[in-house]
């Protein structure tokens, strides 16, 4: 298999973007993204997207993307993996390069959720869940993880406290992150007085209303010109997990900890192998689990990384540098791209909160209750 | 009228909604006096509840006295004059959610409140003839009360069902010893097509419409099956208020001891089509093997049909397989006006 | 949701009518096609038992669309006396009265329609179990 290189990437700011279409949110990230590779052509193009045949009612995305910025002649998919679209996009292209079909692949990752109601947003995000048992039962993601939330505090006679602190550290990273969409303090306190979404979540504890695109370019090794630019995406794992009825433990995530026994044993490499850690939490609660279910942490020990300061930039194991989806900002389909985006940056020392030293980097993204993880490997040249 | 063959009773359920509102509340809103008012309190249904969802937990409850299987029964009737779609039967919701299709006739009836009974009649003709082993008779359901109008007092929520068989190819409650139905066209009280309130005449729904049809019927009945008043251990009617019941009891020469246990209409408010029925279960939940009992509904528009039974020795087995009328009356919660009028939805209409 | 969707999939909802795979002894609610443990696809249907304890709750203020008229409403998760865990909604039950091992019952009710002019659509949600003692609070 042929190794893959991102040699570019181009990302809009992540935020309500009233006047900007689909069509121009791609249109901007893209310019920047060829610009950033010097203009390379790409010979595939790759949508992520999950909500757009929803929300602006526009299906065949790839197609009407690649028509409007005269991208003509080459192939163009669109991947939809639910909240995990923009992995399972990068995927498509990683075995795009690696099998030698294709030498430069353009992945653009869009999507505008501000243009649906909220209770409209709340059921199509909901259908990423079997429709005819979950929706149909006014059960949403959120409740579901509300509900793990519950027995995450029972079990582990955990604090709410600890677990919103995840809010307020990916708050601290994006003040300083110009494409970030909230850039400003968040104080645990102003987290816990917040709304209840659904009990026991808080407002302040939940991803925010996001439009964004993110676009990379995929290239083969002999097509990478600049060394200190470009970065190796090494590997991409996946698995799944049962619907969390089924699961032995619902406080862990199978899928996540499977697709980590992949990359530990195709890329020999271990968690303290790793220089930083971009994590898929859109609620808070997800976070611990997360950590937990690497393997970083024992079990219900997740919010302890962030009691020494080991996630901070200079830590022994930086989280969410740039402020992740709640800060960052979550535009779905566009979310992964983002955070391998600002890990690239992080690898060619450009980052806004750098981490000294960094060279390689893991990209975590998930599918409703992890019920498919991607992990992405990044290296530094 | 009696059937061919003997038919009989071989189970019984009821269902009221666990809200009431206080009918002093009622009167608090539109500034009336809560002297003489027509009744205590209403039962009131949720937002998610309607004729077919207190259907099916009433006949759920009948069919667990019953003790037979779903598929044996041939015919599911709703007798209700607020069905769910106007076109589109209710019973078909009610029989695929009792697991009773597709081996089944379906349809819903309405008499305005003696829908039920004129269901029972169906049923028990059917069973008589052989045509069907068994059949499920229900009278449900939620009655709506215009804002400031007398009958929002009154108009509550309920079900009961009944499931008939031959006499003697089940263990039997209660064996029917004949009806008698008396109906004639009398403008008490209508409903238009698109209109969501029903119209009534006030007093003319007295006298000429609910007395005499229930006179009629009852006072036939009795002539027929060569009985009186003192043959009875029970007499149930169709309690539009407190009052109304007690009277013609009383006119026919019935004695309070024979119909208060079956008056609920003081603590639930009138369920319309299950209001006889819904007493009558009430009374089955006391009675003992050998007592007779009366039922007569009244359906506006108008009519009566009266029924006489006997109860069987089935009833002491069988009585405790399902939640007891009072069960459900006693299980209660308050509301005021304004979830009251949040959960029947009358600040859309 | 269309008619012949809602049409199919009735029998499972109005009953709590889940897949049983005879091999591994589990029953499978929403149902499944195929076992997840030993790939068996000729799951047989068995109704569900329609009691069962509350093993924690959540109340959603922010419903999907389906469910806007209807907010605020419990989801449950649940232990059916037959030891199957299911998702449901709760109702007939205020947040006050919630709590962690309340027995709850099965019950028929309507989830929500399309609007005034469209479907009703039925479904199974679970209250507090009548006529059963309840831990105290």
């Amino acid at each position: 298999m042929n190794e893959v290189y991102i040699t570019g990437i181009g990302l809009t700011k992540v935020s309500e973007h009233w006047n900007k279409s689909l069509k121009h949110l791609t249109y901007e990230s893209v310019q920047n993204c060829l610009k950033d590779c010097n203009y390379k052509k790409p010979d595939l193009i790759v949508v992520s997207n999950a909500l757009g045949g929803f929300i602006q009612y526009q299906e065949s995305l790839s197609n009407l993307i690649a028509e409007n910025l005269s991208l003509n002649k080459i192939p163009n998919l669109r991947i939809e993996t639910g909240e995990a679209s923009g992995a399972s996009a990068l995927m498509v292209g990683y075995m795009a390069i690696a099998s030698g079909m294709f030498k430069n692949v353009l992945i653009i990752g869009v999507e505008k959720i501000s243009d649906a109601l909220p209770h409209q947003f709340i059921s199509y995000v909901s259908s990423f869940l079997d429709y005819e048992y979950f929706v149909y039962n006014g059960i949403t993601p959120a409740s579901i993880f509300a509900i793990l939330y519950k027995l995450y505090l029972k079990r582990y006679n955990a604090k709410q406290e600890n677990i919103a602190q995840f809010a307020s550290h990916d708050h601290k990273m994006a003040i300083n992150v110009e494409h970030a969409q909230y850039r400003f303090n968040l104080p645990v306190e102003r987290i816990l007085s917040s709304p209840i979404l659904v009990d026991p979540i808080r407002l302040f504890e939940s991803y925010p209303v996001s439009d964004g695109a993110a676009s990379i370019m995929l290239s083969s090794k002999d097509q990478v010109e600049n060394k200190d630019y470009s970065v190796k995406l090494e590997m991409i794992s996946a698995s799944t997990d049962v619907n969390v009825l089924y699961r032995e433990d619902m406080l862990l995530f199978a899928s996540l900890r499977d697709s980590f026994s992949q990359i530990r044993k195709h890329a020999k490499i271990e968690l303290k192998d790793i220089d930083f850690l971009e994590i898929y939490d859109p609620y808070t609660i997800a976070s611990p689990i997360i950590l937990e279910s690497l393997g970083l942490l024992n079990k219900g020990e997740g919010y302890k990384l962030l009691l020494e300061g080991q996630h901070e930039k200079d830590g022994d194991l930086p989280l969410n540098t740039h402020g992740g989806l709640k800060a960052r900002g979550h535009p779905i389909g566009a979310t992964t791209l983002y955070q391998v985006c600002e890990s690239v940056l992080q690898l060619r020392d450009k980052a806004y909160n750098q981490v000294p030293n960094a060279y390689i980097g893991l990209v975590h993204s998930m599918n409703n209750i992890g019920d498919q993880s991607f992990l992405i490997l990044l290296k530094r040249l | 009228m009696k059937p061919l063959h003997q038919v009989s009773i071989i189970g019984y359920g009821g269902y009221i909604p666990i809200r009431r509102i206080k009918a002093k509340e009622i009167a608090r809103i539109w500034g009336k006096s809560d002297k003489a008012l027509p009744l205590e309190e209403k039962s009131v249904a949720a937002y998610d509840e309607d004729t077919a969802t207190m259907s099916v937990e009433a006949a759920y409850n009948a069919l667990k006295r019953a003790k037979i299987s779903p598929s044996l029964i041939g015919a599911v009737y709703v007798g209700t004059e607020s069905k769910i779609y106007t076109v589109k039967p209710t019973s078909t919701v009610v029989a695929e959610a009792l697991g009773i299709t597709p081996n089944v006739l379906a349809s819903d009836y309405e008499f305005a409140c003696k829908a039920g009974t004129e269901a029972m009649q169906t049923c028990i003709g059917l069973v008589s003839s052989g045509m069907v082993k068994s059949a499920l008779a229900i009278g449900a359901d939620i009655a709506r009360g215009r804002p400031g109008d007398e009958l929002e007092y009154t108009a509550g929520a309920a079900a009961a069902a009944f499931l008939l068989a031959k006499a003697g190819e089940f263990e039997d409650i209660a064996i029917l010893e004949g009806s008698f139905s008396y109906v004639t066209d009398t403008p008490d009280f209508w409903r238009r097509e698109g209109q969501i309130y029903p119209m009534h005449y006030y007093r003319f729904t007295g006298e000429p419409a609910y007395f005499h049809h229930i006179r009629e019927a009852a006072s036939n009945l009795m002539k027929e099956l060569n009985l009186k008043p003192s043959d009875f251990k029970y007499a149930v009617f169709h309690q539009p208020n407190s009052k109304f019941p007690q009277e013609v009891a009383t006119s026919l020469g019935f004695k309070s001891e024979q119909y208060k246990p079956g008056l609920l209409v003081p603590l639930i408010g009138n369920s319309y089509a299950a209001s006889s029925l819904l007493g009558f279960a009430a009374v089955l939940d006391i009675a003992k093997p050998g007592d007779r009992i009366l039922l007569a509904s009244f359906g506006s528009g108008a009519g009566s049909d009266a029924f006489s039974f006997v109860v069987c020795d089935g009833i002491e087995s069988k009585r405790n397989l399902a939640p007891l009328i009072m069960d459900y009356v006693s299980k209660r919660k308050y509301v005021d006006y304004a979830i009251y009028a949040k959960h029947r939805n009358k600040y859309n209409k | 949701m269309t008619a012949p969707s809602y049409w199919r999939e009735r029998k499972y909802r109005y009953r709590l009518i889940a897949k049983y795979c005879r091999n591994c002894d589990k029953k499978y609610y929403p149902p499944r096609l195929v076992c997840l443990r030993c790939g068996n696809d000729k799951l047989e249907e068995v109704e569900l038992p329609r009691k069962g304890t509350l093993i924690t709750y959540t109340w959603v203020t922010q419903p999907p669309n389906e469910f806007a008229a209807y907010a605020p409403y419990a989801i449950g998760l649940i232990k059916l006396d037959d030891g199957t865990l299911i998702f449901a909604q709760l109702t007939d039950v205020d947040y006050e009265e919630l709590r962690e091992g309340l027995r709850v019952e099965a019950v028929f009710r309507k989830m929500f329609e399309e609007d005034e002019k469209g479907l009703i659509y039925y479904g199974i949600k679970f209250r507090p179990a009548y006529f059963e003692s309840n831990p105290p609070p």
